[in-house]
């Protein structure tokens, strides 16, 4: 099997992440709900891999590093903490549903946005568009780092200077930037929160994500309930990780992710961006000179660790499925993400996917690219 | 013995104090429970607890409180 879908969720992980999770399973209780050696030692786990991601992310602190299911809880928790009173969001035209679907249901509270659509691999007029969209009431913006559907890099630095410039808090959707490039809340000065799945290229395990909360006030918890503190009082802790983690967390998850996060440290983000960039190029580059086939690509610096590409008279799933009889496994449709096919001019049909890991190789591109041409010359 | 109303905030508060060279142990107090407030605390030797109380302070580690352990058990709120 050849599996191209990394975007979607990492397939092949580091063989530690499945042993730690194991491990946990058998020796973790529950953190910080009492004294015994099992729930001290699922404390132990869960503290060091909060130590490991707010030494990745530059987050303030570990306490600024809180576990969520995936990176729609996290991106639901900032969104409706910055605009639980109501209020005006800008997003990119790049935006997943878990930003778009949060702020429609936000509506009937008060709650407006508007889309900076901009095209396809403009930095510029990303940037512009965002500018543009700005009203006297505007609470946040909202960026994804990197388009899941087209390997975008949004201009994520220069909206931080705006937000700095005008006060506006900044959410970033790290979802397909977190393990690919750097991503700081210290560098980030106006960034109130930041989040990313753990199951993507931080190599974690599924049902794992991470919000970094880079403030702590104006936190609003979208589930109330046991969090091992302040236990005699009935309202939900004020403070972090706390006021976001009430129940159980998912330890033996968190025990994977931990291994994920030691092992994007190890390899290093610029030897990995290195890596998918060099079969981005070999893949893209001959897609590209096939007839009837477009490939949507830029240079590094605005393109990182995905592309797309369509075939003229052929929808994505059928070419997607095409691929799949010979076991190899892309992304067809929309991606979640009807907004970015809107910008990019690919609606309705969509686009096929091809999103790398680090375990990915050349020799699998070329198994690919050989699969694409005998797809296209069969009837 | 110094309190947090987190297990998050003790653990953080012993990283800080390990950093500074003041060895503690991260325990579930029996007798702070017994006061009504669940949580953690660090255990350390009562020597250390002024610059313990201050380092913390320094790093922004937001702690509960500050308590003796009397030999014969007892705790004692410590004013820090």
């Amino acid at each position: 099997m050849i599996y191209f879908d990394n975007g979607a969720t990492t397939l092949q992980k580091p063989t530690q992440v499945a042993r730690a999770m194991e491990a946990a399973m058998i020796s973790c209780a529950n953190p910080g709900r009492s004294g015994h050696r099992p729930a001290m030692k699922a404390a132990d786990v869960v503290y060091r891999c909060r130590e490991e991601a707010a030494a990745l992310f530059g987050a303030p602190g570990p306490e600024s590093v809180v576990f969520t299911q995936n990176a729609t809880h996290a991106l639901n928790l900032a969104i409706k903490s910055v605009l639980h009173s109501g209020g005006h969001a800008v997003i990119s035209g790049y935006e997943h549903n878990s930003v778009v679907r949060p702020l429609e249901a936000m509506k009937e509270s008060g709650v407006t946005y508007t889309v900076a659509q901009s095209p396809l691999f403009s930095q510029r007029a990303a940037y512009d568009a965002v500018c543009e969209a700005l009203q006297d009431d505007t609470r946040c913006i909202i960026i994804n780092h990197i388009s899941n559907v087209f390997g975008f890099v949004l201009p994520l630095e220069a909206i931080d200077q705006l937000c700095s410039r005008k006060g506006i808090p900044l959410i970033v959707d790290a979802s397909q930037s977190a393990g690919i490039l750097p991503v700081s809340a210290a560098a980030l000065k106006s960034a109130h929160f930041i989040c990313m799945p753990g199951h993507k290229s931080l190599y974690g395990p599924q049902g794992t994500g991470i919000l970094i909360s880079c403030k702590d006030s104006g936190l609003f918890s979208l589930m109330q309930g046991g969090t091992g503190s302040n236990s005699i009082e009935t309202t939900q802790p004020g403070f972090l990780p706390d006021i976001f983690e009430s129940g159980t967390l998912n330890v033996p998850g968190i025990a994977g992710l931990h291994e994920g996060l030691r092992f994007v440290r190890r390899q290093g983000l610029a030897a990995m961006a290195q890596h998918k960039r060099h079969l981005i190029e070999a893949a893209a580059g001959e897609l590209a000179e096939l007839k009837g086939v477009t490939v949507y690509r830029s240079s590094a610096d605005c393109h990182q660790g995905l592309f797309a590409f369509t075939v003229q008279g052929k929808s994505s799933a059928e070419v997607c499925q095409k691929l799949a009889e010979r076991d190899i496994c892309l992304r067809d449709g929309l991606h979640c993400s009807p907004l970015a096919h809107r910008s990019a001019g690919t609606l309705p049909d969509g686009a096929c996917r091809v999103s790398f890991s680090c375990f990915n190789t050349l020799s699998e591109v070329k198994f690919f690219l050989s699969a694409v041409k005998k797809m296209l010359t069969s009837p | 013995m110094i309190t947090f109303k987190s297990v998050t905030h003790a653990q953080s508060g012993g990283r800080v104090l390990s950093n500074n060279g003041i060895l503690s142990h991260l325990v579930r107090p029996a007798a702070v429970l017994a006061r009504g407030s669940c949580g953690y605390a660090l255990r350390l030797n009562a020597i250390n607890a002024q610059k313990a109380v201050y380092l913390l302070r320094q790093k922004n580690v937001p702690f509960a409180g500050t308590f003796y352990e009397l030999p014969g058990g007892e705790i004692k709120e410590a004013k820090l």
